[in-house]
């Protein structure tokens, strides 16, 4: 006996929220196979999973930068080179927020943590354009430019708030279950 | 929606992952007494469209790539446990306990302390795998768990293969059952049903059944010579040592679960209070009273489904009295083979215990109908495909 390929079959099922409504809006896809449904594996968690590798590399990458090369930064931002050592400071914090990320599967606390280490940078940045010596252009350039990671990070972190994720790690060897059928998938 | 809310919906079609699948077309499927405790909200890790169901059986109508034993066409009852057949554990028949089948491995690690098998449709803690109350069914390591069954027996014959025959038999083969034993078996659905008959079979002596459905006690009588007991309005403990002599039973065996009715007892009334307010996850009123009640030196074989902690627990009753107590989900593989010949050989006809077949849309009626041992109801069947005008009971 065949079964008509992409076809419906009927399930007993577990407390499913009513029948889909037919106005419901979702996402494109081409057929039932390419709808990957499972909470762990779907694609916002991908998505949010991987937003946040980002923000981690960033975090790192201009966690070095401050940390190895802070006069350079300082005169990049417009401050003074002896402002090196808070500049330095700033740096390692943002190597441990990177490092913090990488290391957490749901990283949501660490990134609301760059939230509150944005608003850090921000503080700092304003206490430097009290300084007459300050170069005021680049200062607001920095803040810009802390002002979108800022918008990043509280995107980031809200994105992964919403995820439910209640497993960190699967088993490799074992069957998958991305793509089975329930009643949250619609029927094509 | 939460507890209690089983529905019949359309979804999609199951379809291979991976090389060792296989999709089988269902032709019966069972709901089982751990199907309730799903339904009642017992199990962690359920949402909502997830297909429940365990066991199932039909015709294969595709198989992957790495499949060799079977083919389009053939007839198997899957069974409720997924095994890869190659780890330690499925190498040394422990096939419940296989390391390999659980994607969730991790969470269920968490809860405690090691991954066991995957289940087909019993929570994302056993794998998040789709059940088999469905038309069709995708099965992992298919190249180990189906069983093909010959066409000269029916559906109703063969498919509590897929779990609580098995299940019943080796619950008794844990009670470590000696020639003339006295067995006391709580709990007579199905489980504890196939428990009791197949105690003949490892010498069982004296059979003691205990229940409050009077359906099920009759079928108990009448199936396996046992003496009853129902718990509603004897003692348990206190009729138990009449009928022992004061010894109580040689070989006790829990085919209740997490979801033990009291009886009126006030260890039941705490166990029933702590988990409605979610301070408790078990209620293990059965196994309190099967260790009270088993004479010293005996066997507690527990093949009722628990799912976290168990509280107040007689530990110094238990080590006390020096009462062996074996349990486990059943270690399926090793024993559908063996237990197929016997039906074979006309040794059991399991199909004893139907009480129902449905089409697979009134499932969720026959989830109530099941939970509440309404109409005699003692085992439901349901069939995909069946016409309303077709229901048997």
């Amino acid at each position: 006996m065949q079964r008509e390929p992409g076809g419906a079959s009927k399930a007993t099922l577990d407390s499913v929220e009513g029948k889909m409504p037919s106005g419901e809006t979702r996402a494109q896809i081409r057929s039932s196979a390419d709808y990957v449904e499972l909470k762990y594996r779907n694609p916002a968690n991908l998505v949010a999973g991987k937003f946040a590798s980002g923000l981690a590399l960033f975090s790192l990458g201009l966690g070095l930068a401050e940390a190895l090369m802070p006069g350079k930064m300082a005169r990049m931002i417009g401050v003074n080179e002896d402002q090196s050592g808070t500049i330095r400071a700033l740096g390692l914090r943002e190597i441990g927020h990177g490092i913090s990320i990488m290391m957490s599967q749901k990283p949501t606390p660490q990134l609301w943590a760059r939230v509150g280490g944005d608003a850090i940078d921000l503080a700092y940045l304003g206490y430097a354009a009290t300084n007459d010596n300050a170069n005021k252009t680049r200062l607001a350039i920095a803040a810009a430019a802390v002002l979108g990671a800022t918008a990043m990070d509280l995107a980031g972190a809200r994105m992964l708030g919403s995820q439910d994720w209640t497993m960190d790690k699967v088993n490799p060897k074992a069957p998958t279950n991305v793509g089975q059928p329930s009643a949250r998938q619609p029927v094509m | 929606m939460g507890k209690n809310d089983v529905r019949v919906e359309d979804v999609p079609d199951p379809r291979i992952l991976e090389p060792r699948d296989a999709i089988v077309k269902i032709t019966s499927t069972a709901i089982c007494g751990s199907d309730l405790h799903l339904f009642d909200g017992y199990m962690p890790t359920m949402e909502k469209g997830d297909i429940l169901g365990h066991e199932p059986m039909g015709e294969v109508v595709e198989v992957g790539p790495a499949v060799n034993n079977l083919k389009v066409g053939d007839r198997v009852v899957v069974p409720f446990t997924i095994s890869c057949g190659e780890c330690l554990f499925c190498k040394k028949g422990l096939f419940s306990c296989c390391d390999n089948s659980n994607p969730n491995a991790l969470t269920a690690q968490k809860i405690m302390g090691h991954s066991t098998a995957g289940l087909f449709g019993y929570s994302h803690l056993t794998g998040g795998f789709a059940g088999g109350q469905a038309e069709y069914l995708r099965v992992p390591f298919a190249d180990v768990g189906p069983l093909k069954v010959p066409g000269d027996l029916t559906d109703e014959q063969v498919l509590f293969l897929s779990d609580v025959f098995p299940t019943g038999y080796m619950a008794a083969e844990n009670a470590e059952i000696e020639e003339g034993d006295t067995v006391a078996v709580w709990g007579c659905g199905p489980v504890g049903q196939f428990a009791l008959k197949t105690a003949r079979w490892f010498g069982a002596g004296k059979l003691i059944a205990i229940d409050d459905v009077p359906e099920r006690l009759e079928m108990a009588k009448r199936e396996s010579g046992a003496e009853t007991i129902s718990f509603d309005s004897e003692n348990v403990y206190d009729r138990l040592m009449e009928m022992t002599q004061g010894i109580g039973p040689d070989r006790c065996i829990d085919a209740v679960g997490c979801e033990a009715l009291a009886g009126g007892t006030f260890d039941g009334m705490i166990d029933a209070v702590k988990t409605t307010a979610m301070l408790a996850t078990d209620r293990v009123h059965v196994l309190r009273q099967a260790i009270w009640a088993c004479r010293k030196g005996g066997t507690i074989s527990i093949p009722g489904v628990y799912a976290g902690a168990g509280d107040m627990i007689p530990i110094g009753a238990l080590m006390n009295k020096g009462i062996t107590i074996k349990t486990g989900q059943t270690h399926m593989q090793k024993y559908m083979p063996m237990l197929l010949e016997k039906i074979q050989n006309g040794d059991i006809d399991p199909s004893f215990i139907i009480s129902h077949e449905v089409p697979l849309e009134d499932g969720p009626m026959m989830y109530e109908t099941f939970k509440y041992k309404l109409d005699g109801c003692t085992k439901v069947v349901l069939k995909p495909g069946m016409q309303r005008s077709q229901t048997m009971h």
